[in-house]
C-alpha cells in the first residue's frame, strides 16, 4: 500500500489507478461493481490530481474510492442495485461524495449491493451476486457486499458503504477486512438513499484500520459531541449475545477474549434479557421506515418512465420490477404503520427500541465498551439462505443494536470470515477507533 | 343563523396561507415560484431525489405562525419537541409522495366568534398538468401555514364575511406571498356528513361552491338519500361540483414522524419576541375609532394598513381626530401606495398634526395640504407653511386693494367677486366657498 504523501507520489499515483482500473476488469467474475468510472474521467483527475502541488494536497489525496450504489454520485449512475432506477444518472452528489473529491480522493466507481440495501448476502442485488473473493462459493455477506469485495480483492483502497443493521459491518467480517460505523447522524446522510433513516449510517471499509479516524474526522459534522479518545481497561461482553454462536465462531471469540485479557484487559460479563427483542424491533422500525422512504419510487421521476391508465396503475408497474425482499419489506412496512395498526406493532418496537437504548447507556456506565462476535454464523453459501428470511435475518442478531441505540461499532477480522464486533456508546467514536486500531495486531498475532 | 332551523347549515374551512418568506420549507431554493420559467426554481431536495435530505426548518415560518396566533388570540403550542410528520399519498405533483407538515403550532383560536381548532405548517406540493402528463416542481416545497375553522359558520354570507375580514387581517400584517394568498378548501354539512370542496383560491368561487353543495345536499335529503362524506372540486366554467378522482376520503396517511429530520422548539422567549414586535390589532383598533365618531369606511381604510395605524394612533390625540380621519382615509392611504412606501411613515407624524391642524383651523384648504404632503414624500423643498396660508395670502391681498374692501362696506357686492377673483388667481388651489368664508370673516372685522 502506498504511503500518503510521498515524493514519488505523482507517478505512483497513475500507476497505482490504473492497477485498481485494471485489477478491476481482470476481476469482474467477482460482480464487485454495478459501474466504473471511465478511463477517460480517471485520467483527467489523475491529471487534475498530478498538476497540485504537495503542500496543496486534500487529506486523502490519491486515495481510490470504491462506493456503495446507494450514494449519489453527479455523473454516475445511481441505481440501488434496482431495475427501478435502471438508467438514472445521479444530478448531484452525497455531501460525503463531496468531501471526498474536495480532499483528492479518486472514485473508481459503484459497488454492487442488496437491492436498495436490502439483505445479508448480497443477493437481492437485481444485476449480479458479488463472490466472496476470500471464501469461494460463499457469500459476502451483506448488504454492502460489492463493497467488501472491493476491498477484500484489492480493487480499491476504502470502500464507502452504508449500516443501517450491519450491512458494513457483516459482509467486512465475512470478506476478512475492517469496518466502521460512526455514531448515528454525525455525519450527513444527505446523497445516501434510504433504507431506514433513523438507522442508516455513512461507513466504511478498509483493509487494515488506517483511515478510519482521517475520515472521522473529515465527515464528522458534530465534532463538538465527539469525546475524547479513552484509556481501557475494561470491557464487556453480554451473556446473552455468546449464547447461539456457531461452535467454529464460539471457539474464535473466546480465544479473542482470552487474548485481550492476557493483554491486561480486564473482561465483565453483563447479562441483558432484553438482547431478544433487538431483531423483532429492529425489523418493525426498519420496514415501517422503509416504506415510507419507497414512496418516492413511483416510475415517473428517475430514469426509465414507466406508464399506466392513471397514476396508482403507473405505480403499480414500476413497482412490480422491485425485488421480492424490497416489496417484503414495503408490503410490511406499510402494514405496520396503517393506523389500526401502528398502534399493536409499530409502537411497540419504538418502545422496544427507548428500553434497550436505556439498558445499553447503563452498561455503558459500567463498561465503556461491549464487545461481541460480529456475526453468529461464518461465511453462509451462495443461494443457502436466500429462500429463508428468517434464517437470512438472524445474521443480523449481533449487529441491529448499534444501529437502534444510534451507537459507534467496529468491526475487526478474526479470519475464517469471523469478526469481533467492538461497540461503544454515542459519541465515544475516538474510543471505538482506538480499540480497533490497537487491536487488529494483537488478535491476528499467531 | 340557521342555526336552529330544520335543515341548520355548517361550515367549517381549511385555510392554506402562503407566507411572505425568502426560501423554501426544506431546502434553499426561492420560495417566489410566481411568475418563473417551468423547473428553474428547484433542487434535489425539493424534487425528492433519491437520497436528497431535508435541510433544517425554515425557522421564519414559525415565527409568522406565532405573529398570526397573536391576532387571532390562539394558544401558541409551546413545547421542547414539535415533530414534523410525514403525510403519505400519491400524486405526481408531490415529488416524495409524502408531505412533510408539523404537528399543530397553534391551539384554540378565535377570530370573528368562530373557533379555530389548530394552525400548522406544511411544505406545498408542485403544479401537476393533467394535459400534458408534465410536473413543474417550482412550486414544491414552499412554505404554507393551514388553518382549520371549527365548523361553527352557518351560512355562504357569513362563511364569505369571515373570510373577507380574515383577507383584512392578512393584507394589513402584509402576511401573503404576493401573487399567492391563500387556498381553502370547504367542508359543507347539512345533516350528519359532510362535503368537502377542495382547492378553491378566490372569495367568488367559495361563494358559488357552498351554494351548490348547499343545493346537492339539500336536493339528496329531499329525495330521502343518504348523505355520504365525499371530496368534490368546483368546475368554474360548468358552475357545477365534480368528484374527485382520487379516494381521498378513505385514504390512509399514515403519519410517521420524520427520521430526517430533528423536531424543533417554540419557547416563551421566542413568542415574547414575537408578541412585542407586534403591530396594533386593526380589527379591534376600528372597532375604537368607530366608537369615537369615525364612519365605518374611514376606520375601514384606516386600519388596512399597518403603517396608517401605527401613525394614525400616535397623531390623532394631537391633532383634530375627525380631519385627521379624513384626511387619512382620502389621501394617506392613496399618496403612499401611489409610491408604494409600505414601510413606517413616523417621520411624517409632527408634518401631518401640523397639517391636519391647520386645516382644521382653516388656515389652509385641503388640496394644499395634500400638495404639501405629496412634496414632502417626494423630498421637494419644503413648504413653509406660514408664507403659504391661506389667510396670509389674503390679508395680504386686503391690504393692497384697500379700496375694494371699502367699497364692500359701502355695500357693492361686486367689490367682492373682484377680491375673490384676485385671491383665487394666486392661490389656484383653493375653493372660492373656503376663500369667500375667510374673506367675508376679514372683511366684516
Ligand atoms: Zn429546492
Amino acid at each position: 500500500m502506498m504511503p500518503k504523501k510521498t515524493g514519488k507520489a505523482l507517478t505512483e499515483l497513475r500507476e497505482r489507478t490504473l492497477n485498481y482500473l485494471e485489477q478491476i476488469a481482470r476481476k469482474s467474475e467477482l460482480q464487485a461493481f454495478n459501474s466504473v468510472e471511465s478511463l477517460g474521467k480517471l485520467l483527467e483527475r489523475i491529471n487534475e490530481l498530478e498538476k497540485k502541488p504537495k503542500e496543496k494536497h486534500g487529506k486523502l489525496f490519491g486515495l481510490c474510492f470504491s462506493i456503495k450504489d446507494v450514494f449519489a454520485v453527479q455523473g454516475l449512475p445511481f441505481q440501488c442495485s434496482s431495475k427501478s432506477l435502471d438508467g438514472y444518472i445521479a444530478p448531484y452528489s452525497a455531501k460525503v461524495v463531496e468531501q471526498i473529491l474536495k480532499e483528492d480522493g479518486i472514485i473508481l466507481g459503484k459497488t454492487n449491493c442488496d437491492e436498495f440495501a436490502c439483505g445479508s448476502s448480497g443477493e437481492n442485488s437485481a444485476f449480479q451476486t458479488s463472490q466472496n473473493p476470500k471464501f469461494k462459493g460463499k457469500t459476502c455477506g451483506g448488504s454492502s457486499s460489492g463493497t467488501a469485495c472491493s476491498v477484500s480483492a484489492e480493487l480499491c483502497d476504502i470502500g464507502l458503504g452504508s449500516d443501517t443493521g450491519g450491512s458494513i459491518r457483516l459482509p467486512a467480517t465475512f470478506c476478512n477486512i475492517q469496518s466502521f460505523k460512526p455514531t448515528h447522524d454525525i455525519i450527513s446522510r444527505h446523497g445516501l438513499s434510504d433504507l431506514a433513516m433513523s438507522l442508516d449510517t455513512v461507513a466504511w471499509m478498509e483493509k487494515t484500520v488506517q483511515y478510519s479516524e482521517t475520515l472521522l474526522n473529515l465527515f464528522c459534522e458534530q465534532k463538538e459531541k465527539l469525546k475524547e479518545k479513552k484509556e481501557i481497561t475494561q470491557i464487556g461482553i453480554i451473556r446473552e449475545q455468546m449464547e447461539n454462536l456457531d461452535t467454529k465462531v464460539e471457539q474464535k471469540i473466546k480465544k479473542t477474549i482470552q487474548t485481550l485479557e492476557r493483554k491486561g484487559l480486564e473482561v465483565i460479563e453483563h447479562s441483558m434479557p432484553l438482547q431478544k427483542i433487538a431483531v423483532p424491533a429492529y425489523y418493525a422500525c426498519m420496514y415501517a421506515e422503509f416504506s415510507s422512504s419507497m414512496q418516492k419510487f413511483d416510475g415517473f421521476k428517475y430514469g426509465k418512465q414507466f406508464s399506466g391508465s392513471d397514476i396508482i396503475e403507473a405505480v403499480k408497474v414500476n413497482r412490480s420490477v422491485l425485488g421480492k425482499e424490497v416489496k417484503r419489506r414495503i408490503l410490511l412496512g406499510t402494514y405496520l404503520t396503517q393506523k389500526e395498526e401502528s398502534q399493536k406493532f409499530y409502537k411497540k418496537a419504538l418502545t422496544a427500541r427507548a428500553r434497550l437504548q436505556k439498558e445499553y447507556t447503563q452498561l455503558f456506565q459500567k463498561t465503556p465498551i461491549l464487545i461481541s462476535s460480529v456475526a453468529p454464523v461464518p461465511p453462509f453459501g451462495l443461494g443457502e439462505k436466500i429462500a429463508d428470511p428468517i434464517q437470512m435475518y438472524s445474521a443480523d442478531l449481533l449487529t441491529v443494536q448499534a444501529n437502534l441505540i444510534g451507537s459507534p461499532a467496529g468491526s475487526i477480522s478474526l479470519g475464517e470470515g469471523i469478526g469481533l464486533q467492538v461497540m461503544g456508546n454515542q459519541f465515544e467514536d475516538k474510543t471505538v477507533l482506538g480499540c480497533l486500531q490497537k487491536w487488529e495486531n494483537w488478535v491476528n498475532a499467531p | 343563523m340557521g342555526k336552529l332551523g330544520e335543515c341548520s347549515m355548517k361550515i367549517g374551512l381549511e385555510i392554506h396561507i402562503y407566507p411572505r418568506t425568502e426560501s423554501k420549507l426544506f431546502c434553499a431554493c426561492s420560495a417566489d415560484y410566481v411568475g418563473k420559467k417551468g423547473n428553474e426554481n428547484i433542487c434535489e431536495i425539493c424534487t425528492g431525489q433519491p437520497g436528497a435530505k431535508p435541510l433544517k426548518l425554515n425557522q421564519t415560518v414559525i415565527e409568522q405562525a406565532i405573529e398570526l396566533s397573536h391576532f387571532l388570540h390562539g394558544t401558541i403550542v409551546e413545547k421542547k419537541q414539535i415533530k414534523i410528520l410525514r403525510k403519505h399519498y400519491f400524486y405526481p405533483d408531490l415529488p416524495n409522495n409524502f408531505q412533510r407538515t408539523t404537528e399543530p403550532l397553534i391551539i384554540q383560536g378565535k377570530f370573528r366568534g368562530v373557533n379555530i381548532r389548530e394552525i400548522h405548517a406544511e411544505e406545498d406540493a408542485g403544479d401537476y398538468d393533467f394535459e400534458h402528463g408534465t410536473v413543474n416542481f417550482n412550486r414544491s416545497g414552499v412554505p404554507l401555514l393551514e388553518l382549520v375553522t371549527e365548523p361553527e359558520l352557518y351560512s355562504g354570507p357569513e362563511t364569505i364575511e369571515f373570510l373577507k375580514e380574515f383577507k383584512y387581517l392578512l393584507d394589513y400584517l402584509e402576511f401573503c406571498r404576493t401573487g399567492a394568498e391563500f387556498k381553502i378548501d370547504v367542508n359543507v354539512s347539512i345533516g350528519a356528513e359532510r362535503g368537502e370542496i377542495k382547492n378553491l383560491n378566490s372569495i367568488h368561487d367559495i361563494e358559488i361552491a357552498i351554494e351548490l353543495e348547499e343545493q346537492r345536499q339539500k336536493m339528496l335529503m329531499a329525495q330521502g338519500k343518504k348523505i355520504v362524506r365525499k371530496t368534490l372540486h368546483l368546475d368554474r366554467k360548468a358552475r357545477c361540483l365534480f368528484e374527485s378522482r382520487d379516494k381521498e376520503d378513505t385514504a390512509d396517511y399514515r403519519h410517521l414522524p420524520d427520521p430526517d429530520i430533528a423536531s424543533f422548539a417554540i419557547d416563551s422567549k421566542m413568542i415574547e419576541a414575537i408578541i412585542q414586535q407586534a403591530p396594533i390589532h386593526p380589527l379591534n383598533y376600528r372597532n375604537q375609532l368607530i366608537q369615537k365618531g369615525l364612519a365605518f369606511s374611514t376606520a375601514q381604510t384606516i386600519c388596512s394598513k399597518k403603517n396608517l395605524v401605527k401613525s394614525f394612533s400616535k397623531i390623532s390625540s394631537r391633532c383634530d381626530f375627525l380631519t385627521a380621519g379624513l384626511f387619512f382615509q382620502k389621501h394617506v392611504k392613496h399618496e403612499l401606495e401611489y409610491r408604494n412606501i409600505s414601510q413606517s411613515i413616523e417621520f411624517l407624524n409632527e408634518f401631518l398634526i401640523e397639517i391636519i391642524q391647520k386645516m382644521k383651523e382653516k388656515q389652509i384648504e385641503e388640496m394644499q395640504a395634500v400638495e404639501w404632503l405629496r412634496n414632502k414624500l417626494d423630498g421637494k423643498t419644503e413648504m413653509k407653511i406660514s408664507e403659504n396660508n391661506l389667510e396670509t395670502a389674503i390679508k395680504q391681498i386686503l391690504e393692497k386693494n384697500e379700496q375694494a374692501v371699502l367699497d364692500y362696506r359701502n355695500g357693492k357686492q361686486n367689490s367682492l367677486n373682484f377680491l375673490i377673483g384676485k385671491i383665487k388667481q394666486e392661490n389656484k388651489n383653493q375653493k372660492v366657498e373656503i376663500i369667500q368664508e375667510i374673506l367675508l370673516a376679514k372683511i366684516k372685522n
